[in-house]
């Protein structure tokens, strides 16, 4: 696929600014583009460049002052943050984060993962959500192109806090909207619907466990056979319960915590995120 | 021992009675009482036993019904006006709250919550918000119980449980202090099978999470202790074994109800005196006196009648029904849900052997209809979970 970059010479004014080698560029989203550099210390790092344009000025702010309370070996690092005033006079922020060179969970998905394997996804995924809820963050994104690896290694770690929500801030997300921010296909019931009063860390659990289960099975935990991926999010939009046939696949193949993380009400899902690592340690001894 | 007394007007002699010592806790009502008598309260309690004694404030009582609440250190004077829709707007109460229960020496703390207007789910956030912000407060000194005031015309279904419980688990204090509000008369059973059933999935799905006390329950404490209730709360009055808003036409003083009843396992339900006479009388006496209706608060009254022909037996009757409470609840603790069954099952049995024996009761609607409802709703439980 390509991309058009739209801020390459904005990127590469930054660098300059901060005698880091030239940018390349890695990938776009919505409300930034990504580049791969190098600092004076020759670390590689990820220079993430905010469209000023597309970008919500508090949900950029929002995700840095979030990042800046992380500090955990299985969440990306934010290093720097500042605003670059371009020779066009705008103003672009930018974040200078952790550079990921192992590549994205997509990358890992071609066939099913095994389920020894994707019990230490579990565990460190839930060590990431443990970390965010004890500070009262919610990230709302948690999806295989949000859980990056280091190079040569296989322990996943969560990046990405575009869409972070601050439990003890005020709302980003207007009332009046049907859905709330994330990506539908991995979002939970309560984010699909905009019911944000049931948003905390278990919405996180629910779609941990929708990436666990896509990596174990290869299909959503929801999907029927013959489902499209909207029918799919309609049956998550419905609270109705997963799959039969994930639900015997599961158990099956010995992964039967992936069931209840997925659960449609939050308060059938698990209560802790270090009970989920429990748990899954305890089921990784056992298969 | 797991039933709690629900304090009310003149209940402290009470407390630690032999016919009520299956009680192991005590549900402070700052309504009727005042703060230097609660005061006095707590240490005579501990002197007749160990209880866990809970500190409700309370605050979601009618206005002009609060009698000694407005005397209370913790009720502002601003309490109509101001603005407690965000937790945040509690901030000076819960600190007031604590510096009272601190000084009261209590075992528990319930979260404060205003009778809402709507029972939206914007009420449930600020009850979870607050019991937050009060557990917070209470940094680890004092248990805190998250307060759920939930209406049963709101346990529409299954779905609205999951919707309430969802929200109300969001954060986790030491457990839940759930008053169901209903708008029936106090003396007269809780009958809408489907809000039962749905209340009782909300008791069981807050239950796997932490204890669940629910205050203000009558003999439909079998209901709720097989859903998974930790502890229930009762009183000697009628107008304390249900929360509403009826209640309060009654005389405050005397709490209501001064018409003495015996509670009767066999038919799990309330007889007057006359009832008790009329069964005796056609050949129904084997129906009186089951399980723990037959305690030494049971025979009591009984020898009393023979003793006593015509005189006042109301303080006999709190007690026999108090012992019933407090003994079932054991039970039930044990037995679960099956035993639940075949109490609901016997007394239904048992009323329809009376309607076809034409015995009739003197109040018109005690005619055992709720066990019905009652059952449907156990049955309607035990199918989803």
């Amino acid at each position: 696929m390509s991309f058009t970059t739209y801020f390459f010479d904005v990127a590469s004014g930054i660098c300059n600014h901060l005698s880091f080698t030239n940018p390349s560029f890695v990938g776009a989203g919505v409300f930034k583009e990504v580049y791969s550099t190098q600092t004076t210390e020759h670390t590689p790092v990820a220079l993430k460049v905010f469209s000023p344009s597309r970008c919500n000025l508090c949900r950029a702010e929002r995700e840095i002052e979030s990042m800046k309370k992380c500090n955990s070996s299985v969440i990306g690092k934010l290093y720097d943050w500042g605003s670059h005033i371009h020779t066009n006079g705008s103003a672009y922020l930018y974040t200078i984060e952790e550079f990921f060179d192992g590549g994205t969970l997509t990358n890992k998905m071609g066939g099913a993962i095994e389920p020894v394997r994707v019990c230490d996804y579990g565990i460190a995924l839930m060590r990431a959500v443990a970390h965010l809820r004890e500070h009262a963050l919610v990230h709302r994104d948690i999806k295989p192109d949000n859980i990056m690896f280091r190079d040569g290694e296989d322990t996943p770690t969560l990046v990405d806090f575009g869409l972070v929500r601050d439990l003890m801030d005020v709302s980003l997300t207007m009332s009046y909207l049907q859905q709330g921010p994330g990506t539908p296909f991995f979002a939970s019931p309560e984010q699909l619907n905009n019911e944000k009063h049931l948003i905390d860390w278990r919405s996180d659990q629910f779609s941990v466990g929708i990436v666990l289960g896509l990596c174990l099975t290869e299909s959503h935990p929801y999907q029927t056979p013959g489902d499209s991926k909207v029918s799919t999010i309609d049956r998550v939009i419905g609270k109705q319960t997963p799959s039969v046939r994930f639900r015997e696949r599961a158990e099956a193949l010995g992964c039967r915590f992936l069931i209840k993380m997925v659960a449609p009400w939050s308060v059938e899902r698990f209560d802790h995120p270090n009970e989920i690592v429990q748990v899954i340690e305890r089921t990784k001894k056992e298969i | 021992m797991t039933a709690y007394l629900q304090m009310g007007f003149n209940t402290e002699n009470l407390v630690g009675e032999d016919a009520l010592s299956e009680f192991e806790g005590i549900i402070l009502s700052p309504v009727n009482r005042d703060p230097p008598s609660l005061r006095q309260d707590v240490p005579r309690f501990r002197e007749k036993g160990t209880y866990d004694i809970v500190f409700d404030p309370q605050l979601y009582y009618p206005r002009g019904r609060r009698e000694n609440l407005v005397q209370q250190p913790y009720f502002p004077t601003t309490f109509d006006s101001a603005d407690l829709s965000k937790a945040e707007g509690w901030t000076s109460i819960l600190d007031a709250i604590r510096a009272f229960s601190m000084e009261l020496g209590v075992d528990a703390v319930a979260s404060p919550v205003k009778m809402p207007r709507r029972w939206s789910d914007e009420f449930y956030d600020t009850c979870v918000e607050t019991s937050r912000l009060l557990f917070d407060v209470m940094a680890g000194d004092t248990k805190v119980l998250t307060t759920c005031l939930v209406s049963l015309k709101d346990l529409e279904n299954d779905a609205r449980a999951n919707q309430i419980g969802s929200i109300l688990s969001r954060h986790d204090t030491d457990g839940y202090y759930i008053v169901l509000y209903s708008e029936i008369d106090p003396r007269r059973e809780l009958s809408d099978a489907d809000g039962l059933a749905t209340f009782m999935k909300l008791i069981s799905l807050l239950g796997s999470r932490l204890p669940v006390t629910v205050a203000y329950s009558s003999s439909d404490m079998m209901l709720f202790k097989a859903a998974g209730a930790t502890h229930c709360g009762t009183s000697k009055f009628f107008n304390l074994r249900r929360f509403t808003l009826s209640r309060f036409d009654e005389p405050p003083s005397g709490g209501g109800g001064q018409l003495p009843y015996w509670f009767e396992h066999n038919l799990l339900g309330f007889l007057r005196e006359a009832d008790i006479r009329r069964l005796e009388r056609d050949g129904h006496e084997s129906l009186i006196g089951g399980l723990n209706s037959n305690s030494a608060s049971g025979r009591n009254i009984r020898e009393f009648f023979e003793t006593n022909p015509g005189e006042a037996w109301l303080g006999k009757s709190w007690r026999q029904y108090l012992s019933w409470f407090g003994k079932t609840e054991l039970e039930v603790e044990s037995g679960g849900l099956p035993v639940v069954r075949k109490w609901l099952k016997m007394a239904e049995d048992n009323w329809r052997l009376l309607e076809d024996d034409d015995i009739l009761f003197d109040e018109p609607r005690n005619d055992g209809s709720w066990i019905r409802p009652w059952r449907q709703a156990l049955s309607d439980f035990s199918r989803d979970a």
